[in-house]
C-alpha cells in the first residue's frame, strides 16, 4: 500500500436509491448547478438527462464476476470500460458520478473500484449516496433486499420527499435507517434540494462525526436489554420472575466495587453472554461472577432464584429481556423489593427486523496491521457476503500518520492518510454494516489485533 | 572537434499532436498512411512518409474508440461512441453514409482481410456490411458486451471475444456465417492470433491468459500474473508472445506448442503500468511503453532479448504501432503527441 498522503486519484460518486426515490431529480441539480466543480456523470441506460456541457455517458449494466463464480467479487463490466475510457480524459473533469438502476444493489458497482487493479490506481470512491423516498421507503425495506443493501452501503442517507408525509413518520424512519447504518449522515430534503456539498464532498471516513450524531452508535447490539446496580445486604435474596414471553431468559449477576461503573462491568457481561450458559431452575441458587445463567421459565405462576451474600455487596444485573416483560422484581432477605441505585436499557441487536446493522469499535491501543490483516482475511471469507461495508482509521504502531482503510463485501483496501494531529486522541475506529452481524465475535476479534 | 560516439538507434521522423490522448493508431496495410483517433473524437490521416496531414476531422460524437484499414487500403473506417462507424474513400476523401451499427458504444469496427466485408461490434451485437453500407447480417452471439475482434491469419475467421466466451465466426459466406464457441468462465479483454494462425490468446480480467489451438480447439491457460494482461503481442514467428500485467513484460515460448509446466522469459519491469507493446511485423523488434512516458525497444534473436533503446515522451505513452514494411514505429502519447520513431 502506498504511503504517500496526498491522493490524485479522481473521486467518485456513487448515487443510488429505489426507483421514484429523487435520484434523476438530484442528478439534475448536480449537473446544472454552480458548484464550481466539473463533473462527467455516467447514468444507467433508461437515463433522460442530456445537458451539452457536461460529459454524460449512458451505460448498460453488466454485472460479471472477476474470479471464476465469486459472487461478492462481481463488478460492473460497463462501468470498466467507460472508466477506462475517461480516466484518459482525465484533464477535463475533476468528479465523476456514477448512477445506478432503482433496482441496483450497489455492491458490484462499489468493488469496480477495490477489484479492478486500473480502477483502484485512477479512481477513489468518495462515497455512495442513497436517495430514500420516505413515502415508500418502509414497504421497500420490507419486502426487497436490493432497497436494504442500497441503505446498509449509503454514507449519505437523502431522505427525500419529506413534504409527503408527517415529522413523526421521518423521526421514525430517521431511527429504523440509523439501526441499520450508524455511519451514513441524513439529511432531509424535499424534491431533492439536498446541499450538494454533503453528496459531492463526503471526503474521508470520520467515525467521529457518526457518534455526534449518534451516541449509542457503539453500542447498538448488546446481547442484554437491561442492566441494573443493586446493594444487596447479607443474607438470602431472591429474584422473582412471573409469566413473560419467552421459556428462558440469560441474566448475569456480576459483583463491582463502589468506584465502578456500570460501563465497565459491562464488557465483562458482554464476554459472559457468548459463553456457554448455566441452566438454573426455579429454586436454584444463583451466585454473583460465575457466569451466564440461562434462568428456565416456562413453569407457570411465579419462579423464585435466591441469591445467597455473606456480606452487603454491590451486585450489577444484566438481563437479556427487559425485566419488566417478567415482572422481575430483586427481594432483600425480608422479603421487601430492591429498588436499583441505578439501571439502564440498551439497544438490543436481536429486536432489529431488518438484519442489516452497523458495529463500531473504538480502540485506544495501536492495532498490529500484520494481525489485522489476516483476521480480515479469515473474516472476509467466511462472511464476506454478509459485510456490505467495512471502513476505519487505525492508530498503528509506531506510525505517526493515521492509516485509512475501507472494504466493501470481500475487498478492502487502505493507505497511510495525513499525520495524526496533537490535540486528538490517537484510536483505531472500525465499523462495520452488513447482516446478521456479531458485535462481540467482532470486537474480540478486533482487540486480538492489538498490539 | 568531432565527438566520436555511437548513432542513436532512434530518430524522430516526424511528429504533430492532436487533440487529445491518442486512442488508437492504424497504419493502412500499404504503410502509406497513419490514421489516427484521439479519445474525445478527433481523427487524421497523416503521410507516413513526411507526417503531413492529408485529412482530419472532429469524428465521432463523444469520443472516437477504434480505427481500421481495408485490405487495398483505400478504405478507413472508424467507430465511435455515436452509434455509428463511418467509411472513408481515401481516393476520393469522401465519407460513406455512417453505419447504424447499435444504439451503445460501437467499440470494434474491423475490415475482412479476405472480402469487400466490415464487421462492426456495438454492445452484444455484431453486424456484417457491404463496403458501400449495406447491412448484410446481424447477429448476437454473446451474452455480454463484446470487448475485442481478431480475424485468423489465412482464414476468413473472426474471433470476438465477451465475458466468459470467446466465439469463432466462419464469414466464408458473409450472409450465412458458421459459428464455434469457445467457451470460458472469466471475462475476456482482448484476442490476438498467432501469425501462423495456429493459436488464438485472450487476455482476462482474471489476471490470466486463455488460449486455444486452431483447429483442434484445445485450450490452454497461462497465469501467474497479479494484473490483467493488457496488452499482448505475437512475433512473426508465432514463437514468442509478449505480455504485459502492469509493469512486467513476460515473453512465452511457444516454440513446441503452447508452454504448459514452462516459465516465461522475464524482459523486468517498467516504471509504471505498461499501456502497449508491439512486435515489428516484418522483423525482431520489440517496442514497449508505458503510462509514465517510458519507451523501450528489445532487439530479439533466438536466444534473448537485448535491449537496444530507451527513451521517454513527456506524458506518456497510449498506442504503439509499427509500420507494416519499415522500422519505423508510431507511437500515440497520452498527451496528444504522435510521432514516428525510426528505429536503425
Amino acid at each position: 500500500m502506498p504511503m504517500n498522503t496526498a491522493d490524485a486519484r479522481i473521486p467518485v460518486t456513487v448515487l443510488t436509491g429505489f426507483l421514484g426515490a429523487g435520484k434523476t431529480t438530484l442528478l439534475n441539480r448536480i449537473l446544472t448547478e454552480q458548484h464550481g466543480q466539473r463533473i462527467a456523470v455516467i447514468e444507467n441506460e433508461f437515463g433522460e438527462i442530456g445537458i451539452d456541457q457536461a460529459l454524460v455517458i449512458n451505460a448498460e449494466e453488466e454485472i460479471f464476476a472477476m474470479n471464476n463464480g465469486c459472487l461478492c467479487c462481481t463488478v460492473r463490466g460497463d462501468l470498466i470500460r467507460i472508466l477506462g475510457n475517461l480516466m484518459k480524459r482525465r484533464a477535463k473533469f475533476d468528479r465523476i458520478v456514477v448512477e445506478t438502476t432503482g433496482l441496483a444493489n450497489p455492491g458490484p458497482v462499489a468493488q469496480t473500484f477495490f477489484m479492478d487493479d486500473e480502477m483502484k490506481d485512477n479512481l477513489r470512491l468518495d462515497g455512495i449516496v442513497t436517495v430514500v423516498d420516505c413515502k415508500h421507503i418502509a414497504d421497500h425495506l420490507d419486502l426487497n433486499d436490493e432497497c436494504r443493501a442500497q441503505v446498509a452501503f449509503a454514507d449519505t442517507l437523502l431522505l427525500n420527499k419529506t413534504d409527503l408525509v408527517d415529522a413523526a413518520a421521518v423521526e421514525g424512519l430517521e431511527s429504523r435507517l440509523r439501526a441499520m447504518n450508524g455511519l451514513a449522515r441524513m439529511q432531509r430534503t424535499a424534491m431533492a434540494q439536498a446541499d450538494l456539498r454533503d453528496v459531492l464532498d463526503l471526503g474521508g471516513f470520520d467515525l467521529q462525526r457518526a457518534l455526534d450524531l449518534n451516541p449509542a452508535f457503539l453500542e447498538p447490539e448488546y446481547p442484554f436489554e437491561w442492566a441494573g446496580w443493586y446493594v444487596l445486604p447479607a443474607g438470602e435474596s431472591t429474584l422473582v420472575l412471573e409469566d413473560g414471553p419467552d421459556p428462558a431468559m440469560r441474566l448475569i449477576l456480576l459483583s463491582v466495587s463502589e468506584h465502578d461503573a456500570l460501563a465497565v462491568s459491562k464488557e465483562t457481561a458482554i464476554r459472559l453472554f457468548s459463553a456457554p450458559v448455566i441452566e438454573a431452575r426455579p429454586g436454584d441458587q444463583l451466585k454473583p461472577d460465575v457466569g451466564c445463567y440461562r434462568l428456565r421459565l416456562s413453569q407457570p405462576g411465579s419462579k423464585r432464584f435466591p441469591l445467597q451474600l455473606p456480606r452487603t455487596a454491590h451486585i450489577a444485573l444484566f438481563t437479556e429481556h427487559h425485566p419488566d416483560e417478567f415482572t422481575l422484581r430483586v427481594l432483600d432477605p425480608h422479603g421487601q423489593p430492591m429498588q436499583p441505585l441505578f439501571a439502564r436499557a440498551y439497544n438490543p441487536g436481536h429486536t432489529h427486523d431488518d438484519a442489516v446493522s452497523s458495529v463500531g469499535i473504538v480502540e485506544e491501543r495501536p492495532v498490529n496491521i500484520h494481525k489485522l490483516n489476516l483476521w480480515l482475511s479469515e473474516l472476509l471469507r467466511e462472511q464476506g457476503a454478509d459485510i456490505f461495508r467495512m471502513k476505519g482509521v487505525l492508530h498503528l504502531a509506531d506510525n505517526a500518520n493515521r492509516f485509512v482503510f475501507q472494504g466493501v463485501h470481500m475487498l478492502f483496501d487502505g493507505q497511510a492518510d495525513r499525520p495524526w494531529r496533537e490535540d486528538e486522541p490517537r484510536q483505531s475506529q472500525m465499523i462495520f454494516i452488513g447482516r446478521h452481524l456479531n458485535r462481540v465475535d467482532l470486537t474480540t476479534g478486533f482487540q486480538a489485533c492489538l498490539d | 572537434m568531432r565527438m566520436n560516439r555511437q548513432a542513436e538507434p532512434v530518430r524522430i521522423r516526424w511528429r504533430f499532436e492532436i487533440a487529445d490522448s491518442v486512442q488508437d493508431l492504424a497504419w493502412s496495410p500499404d504503410g502509406r498512411w497513419l490514421a489516427v483517433a484521439a479519445v474525445s473524437g478527433p481523427l487524421a490521416v497523416v503521410d507516413g512518409a513526411t507526417g503531413d496531414l492529408r485529412q482530419d476531422g472532429p469524428g465521432h460524437a463523444g469520443g472516437t474508440l477504434k480505427v481500421a484499414w481495408s485490405r487495398d487500403s483505400r478504405w478507413l473506417a472508424s467507430s465511435g461512441q455515436d452509434g455509428c462507424a463511418r467509411i472513408w474513400d481515401m481516393v476520393s476523401g469522401e465519407e460513406r453514409a455512417p453505419l447504424a451499427a447499435g444504439n451503445a458504444w460501437v467499440s470494434g469496427v474491423s475490415f475482412s482481410p479476405y472480402a469487400d466485408l466490415v464487421i462492426t461490434a456495438a454492445g452484444k451485437a455484431l453486424r456484417a456490411w457491404s463496403l458501400d453500407g449495406q447491412p448484410l447480417h446481424h447477429i448476437q452471439p454473446h451474452t455480454s458486451t463484446i470487448t475485442d475482434l481478431a480475424w485468423h491469419p489465412q482464414q476468413p475467421l473472426l474471433a470476438s471475444t465477451a465475458n466468459g466466451q470467446a466465439h469463432l465466426w466462419d464469414w466464408g459466406n458473409p450472409t450465412a456465417p458458421g459459428e464455434c464457441v469457445l467457451s470460458h468462465a472469466s471475462p475476456l479483454i482482448n484476442a490476438h492470433w498467432a501469425p501462423n494462425g495456429r493459436y488464438l490468446v485472450c487476455g482476462g480480467h482474471d489476471n490470466s491468459l486463455h488460449g486455444w489451438t486452431w483447429p483442434e480447439a484445445q485450450d490452454f491457460h497461462m497465469g501467474g500474473y497479479t494484473r490483467k494482461v493488457n496488452a499482448l503481442a505475437w512475433d512473426r514467428t508465432s514463437r514468442w508472445l509478449a505480455t504485459a500485467d502492469g509493469e512486467r513484460v513476460a515473453l512465452w515460448d511457444f516454440g513446441k506448442g503452447p508452454p504448459i509446466g514452462h516459465l516465461p522469459h522475464d524482459l523486468g519491469g517498467m516504471l509504471d503500468t505498461v499501456r502497449d507493446l508491439a512486435f515489428q511485423p516484418g522483423g525482431s523488434l520489440l517496442a514497449v511503453g508505458d503510462r509514465s512516458g517510458v519507451a523501450a525497444i528489445w532487439q530479439w534473436n533466438a536466444r534473448r532479448p537485448r535491449q537496444l533503446w530507451a527513451g521517454a515522451l513527456r506524458g506518456g505513452f497510449e498506442r504503439l504501432a509499427w509500420h507494416p514494411q519499415e522500422r519505423l514505429l508510431a507511437i500515440g502519447g497520452a498527451d496528444g503527441t504522435v510521432a514516428a520513431f525510426e528505429i536503425r
